[in-house]
């Protein structure tokens, strides 16, 4: 699996993390804490582990809105093999995170920016149609 | 962060869109040609879940089909950032998805103490509802592309 990692089901208020969506409103929230990752220390480095070591160990938190109000909506049209129905939804994020080399990292709260933000419903694979 | 995001120095930020768009881990993905030819990726950081089997907690997902491909090296996932497509890193799937594009800036503090203020431009999915397994098994759960 490429950067996919299990969170914790419907469980976004119990401080660990989860998922919990609105479609109607066009609003959702992902959460997690302390959630182990490993570090790659940039992008080439992750695809193909050049460095060494290539990872450390690492942690992070985050929480992630997306706030409406939803817009845009539309079929999925890719890629092949995936169907549903998406809708366009801006969103904010804090986030932090930690090493186990000493590097840590928190966001400004000040405020972001969401470049990109979509939300719905999707089916791929063998539930595609 | 896959994760959750990319923090680069502040003194890197450029009035260029695709400047600021090229230190993400989404322009990366889109432009690994530029970024392989000497463009600064700074002292930032990657949180990419280093996710096999033996870490999941639940039953494996099978991988997307859908492959981007750098450096003739194909990674199962899809570039998400336009209207209409699925951005699901697993296959056979059905349920809720989504996925955003956020920058901002935070702070970054270095193992000897120095402090420095750092951009960040993320991309972050969730995939939350039912999934067929690598088991061949149907189940929940929810997984975030970190």
């Amino acid at each position: 699996m490429f950067w996919t990692v299990p969170l914790q089901s419907g469980r976004e208020d119990d401080g660990h993390g989860g998922v919990r969506v609105d479609l109607d409103d066009g609003k959702a929230r992902m959460r997690a804490k302390n959630l182990r990752v490993r570090d790659f220390f940039n992008i080439p480095n992750a695809l193909f582990r050049f460095q060494s070591p290539a990872s450390v160990r690492a942690t992070v938190s985050f929480d992630i809105r997306w706030l409406g109000p939803a817009t845009g909506r539309s079929a999925v049209t890719s890629p092949p093999g995936s169907s549903g129905r998406l809708l366009m939804s801006p969103a904010t994020m804090r986030w932090s995170a930690q090493n186990a080399q000493g590097f840590s990292f928190k966001s400004n709260p000040s405020g972001t920016t969401s470049v990109f933000g979509q939300l719905g419903r999707v089916r791929n694979g063998i539930f595609a149609h | 962060m896959d994760s959750s995001g990319w923090p680069v120095p502040s003194s890197s930020q450029s009035s260029s869109h695709y400047a600021r768009h090229g230190l993400s881990r989404r322009a990366f993905i889109g432009g690994a040609a530029a970024a392989a030819a000497g463009t600064s990726l700074g002292s930032g950081l990657l949180w990419p879940a280093a996710a096999s089997a033996g870490s999941f907690s639940v039953p494996p997902p099978r991988p997307s089909p859908a492959t981007t491909t750098v450096d003739g090296v194909d990674f199962h996932f899809v570039d998400p950032f336009h209207a209409g497509v699925d951005p699901s890193s697993i296959t056979d799937f059905k349920g809720f998805a989504g996925v955003a594009d956020v920058q901002g800036t935070g702070t970054g503090r270095n193992p000897d103490g120095s402090v420095e203020t750092l951009l960040f431009d993320t991309d972050m999915r969730f995939m939350q509802g039912t999934y067929v397994g690598l088991d061949g098994k149907v189940h929940q759960a929810t997984f975030g592309f970190v």
